[in-house]
């Protein structure tokens, strides 16, 4: 498989980044929209929880706190949940691609998740700039970051690449997948402080796959710790088990999937 | 090494047809224990080899199975069952236009959609001045496809096929597309591709492509492989097991003004300028001695119209000024078919009808009728105007104006009625006959 995505790697880089450019053509300001709307959506949520519901960030004192907490799991998230969520569409989007051209199906689903990723690392950057701006001190932790989210978006393209396969012959997969990706988004600490969590929560949240990644991230970007151990193999594991098990999924239906596409 | 480019052997392909989606996954669930799908053979049991630069016509009537080969060939779809072998890069016109963006250029798409086929980029740099000259686009190359009209995009897709030099092309029905000038140079195009030892596989409805182009022919029918051989057989066998089902030509009523100056005769120069088809006609060259001012053409009652029925008469009036003193001109017209052949030329001299000679500046009126003893079909056609060339050799001319690409004529035919004949054209033929009893 990464043979073939390898072989294909121009073309994945390019269709991803003229996603990225012509998502929003026609409009007036075409690309910044690529920015401004996770932008935009940060500030209502951070309007929302700090003067409305007024949450509050032990260890994090200042004001802003809450605004770098937020962005440092929201935008990793947004992008993770684009990266399934067009992924598991993809082989149903890419459908005249895919019954004329001898193209691997896979490719599709990398183009997905790689224009979620670079839409990601702008964000970064913006999120980077905003934490200098409020005061914080670059630490070479925040190097990991990066790398982290990486493999967060390559959990997304296995977990793409499962449900593309399945949602060509179930369909209602796709319609059920944004509703599950919003209550998943809430299970999860996202939006909130994991603190707010009763203690008896605390457990079973460890089993939830995005929790690993987005703690990890948040622990790095605002704390400056690396986490436990046990979390890196968790994320690898992660990434690397369901992307492999996705390849089997799809390996298994391949000859079959072009016929009801 | 194995001389067979393509090599086919038993394939089969089997499509699973699900009466509801639960249906598939209640089989998934009993693991090949329990089968809740019908099989749907699309294919069975097709083998044939085919050496380099040869063509492989495939027949057959909607759904025997046509594009689910071609599919399979060009590896869009898993065969079922059996084998195949295809040596070098597969072009498939199935593609044609697929990968296109619309926000991206005509040149901007050659080279996306080209690396989308694993070509390299320099290969295509190479001959991206060649495509952008056959399309004929223009300045559009370097615009948004989103703004070309549907003949663009096919012209640009086609032109970036045929000069990818593909070592195995596989064309479906896309050339039915287009009007007839381009038709022509696809087909032209297609024949050199040929001679230069590619290997094509060509599926069509149209038995005169199929006869024209391909040497050998596969008849396919619900899937089986009827037949496997000579083109014309292939064909005949097609017919014969299907009956003739359509006919290309539709019946088009023309609606043009009656004139009833010209109902016999000649008309007068004003009277072809009024309405001159040949007036904007940038295809042509000579030298210029004898010029073709206007061309006008109508149907033998004198109604202007490029659409006629089977074996009527068209009428093509055809205005000349002498910049020159002339000897002996000759004025003729040539007639293609949609596949670019030349199906008829002809002149006044080589009918024996000379013309006079003529002085600087005079005007000249010459009237061809043609009757359209030809297949139904679209044509077009080309007028030119000469004087006998210094060659000793009487049928080479010295061109002094020639129009190409005229028309296009459109001959129709009432498809409910028996065909006077087959073939290109009608030739004299005559019949007798007589009986003879037993004793």
């Amino acid at each position: 498989m990464i043979r073939v995505l390898y072989h294909h790697r121009k073309y994945i880089l390019q269709n991803a980044w003229s996603d990225l450019r012509y998502r929003y053509a026609g409009s007036g300001i075409g690309v910044i929209w690529n920015v401004l709307i996770p932008l935009a959506q940060i500030l209502v949520y951070t309007v929302v929880f700090t003067r409305i519901m007024a949450v509050k960030l032990p260890g994090l004192a200042s004001e802003f706190g809450f605004p770098l907490y937020l962005c440092s799991g929201f935008l990793p998230w947004m992008a993770f949940s684009e990266c399934v969520g067009r992924g598991a569409n993809s082989f149903l989007e890419n459908a005249q691609y895919l019954k004329k051209m001898p193209i691997p199906e896979q490719v599709f689903v990398a183009q997905a998740a790689m224009s979620a990723t670079m839409s990601l690392f702008i964000s970064l950057v913006l999120l980077f700039l905003l934490a200098l701006t409020m005061g914080s001190v670059p630490n070479w932790l925040w190097l990991f970051f990066p790398l982290v989210a990486v493999l967060f978006q390559g959990f997304g393209f296995g977990l793409g690449l499962l449900l593309s396969s399945l949602n060509v012959f179930f369909r209602d997969i796709g319609q059920l997948l944004g509703i599950l990706l919003q209550i998943w988004m809430w299970i999860t600490p996202v939006v909130y402080p994991e603190t707010i969590l009763p203690e008896a929560l605390r457990l079973p949240m460890k089993l939830n796959p995005a929790y690993s990644f987005i703690h990890t991230m948040r622990e790095l970007f605002l704390f400056n710790r690396l986490p436990e151990d046990w979390m890196w193999g968790a994320m690898v594991g992660w990434a690397l088990g369901i992307s492999a098990l996705g390849y089997l999924v799809l390996r298994e239906l391949r000859p079959e999937i072009r016929d009801v596409l | 090494m194995n001389d067979h480019v393509v090599k086919v052997e038993n394939l089969g392909k089997c499509f699973k047809i699900y009466s509801n989606p639960w249906a598939r996954a209640l089989e998934w669930v009993s693991y090949g224990q329990k089968a809740y799908h019908r099989d749907f053979w699309a294919l069975r049991d097709i083998s044939f080899e085919l050496k380099q630069g040869e063509c492989l016509g495939i027949i057959g009537p909607n759904g025997a199975g046509k594009t689910t080969l071609l599919k399979i060939l060009t590896r869009s779809l898993y065969p079922t069952a059996g084998e195949f072998q295809v040596q070098g890069n597969v072009l498939s016109l199935l593609e044609l236009g697929t990968g296109f963006h619309g926000e991206l250029t005509g040149r901007q798409n050659i080279y996306r959609s080209t690396q989308l086929l694993g070509f390299p980029e320099g290969y295509v740099s190479e001959r991206i001045q060649d495509i952008e000259e056959f399309s004929e686009l223009g300045d559009f190359f370097d615009r948004a496809i989103k703004t070309y009209s549907s003949g663009m995009y096919i012209r640009l897709a086609f032109s970036m096929f045929v000069f990818l030099k593909p070592e195995v092309l596989v064309v479906d029905e896309a050339l039915s597309v287009g009007d007839v000038f381009f038709q022509q140079k696809c087909f032209a195009k297609i024949r050199e591709l040929l001679s230069s030892d590619t290997t094509c596989l060509f599926a069509s409805h149209d038995m005169a492509a199929i006869q024209n182009l391909c040497h050998r022919a596969i008849l396919l029918i619900h899937g089986q492989m009827e037949f496997k051989g000579d083109p014309e057989e292939a064909v005949s066998r097609y017919y014969a097991k299907l009956g003739k089902r359509s006919d290309p030509a539709k019946n088009i009523q023309s609606c043009h003004r009656f004139d009833p100056a010209s109902d016999e005769g000649l008309m007068a120069p004003e009277e072809i300028l009024t309405h001159n088809i040949a007036g904007n006609n940038r295809r042509r060259h000579g030298a210029g001695g004898l010029v073709i001012v206007g061309a006008r053409v109508t149907d033998s009652r004198g109604r202007d119209t490029l659409q006629i029925s089977m074996q009527e008469k068209l009428c093509f009036h055809v205005l000349l000024r002498a910049r020159d003193k002339i000897v002996k001109p000759n004025v003729g017209i040539d007639l293609f078919d949609r596949l670019g052949n030349l199906v008829f030329a002809s002149g006044a001299i080589n009918v024996g009808h000379p013309l006079q000679d003529l002085s600087k500046d005079d005007q000249m009126v010459v009237r061809i009728d043609l009757t359209m003893n030809v297949q139904p079909g679209e044509y077009s056609f080309c007028l030119a105007a000469a004087e006998p060339s210094a060659d000793p050799c009487p049928n080479v001319g010295y061109v002094h104006d020639r129009h190409e690409m005229l028309g296009p004529i459109l001959v129709t035919y009432d498809s409910s009625r028996l065909l006077p004949f087959y073939g290109i054209a009608k030739l004299p033929m005559e019949v007798q006959d007589c009986v003879v009893k037993k004793e």
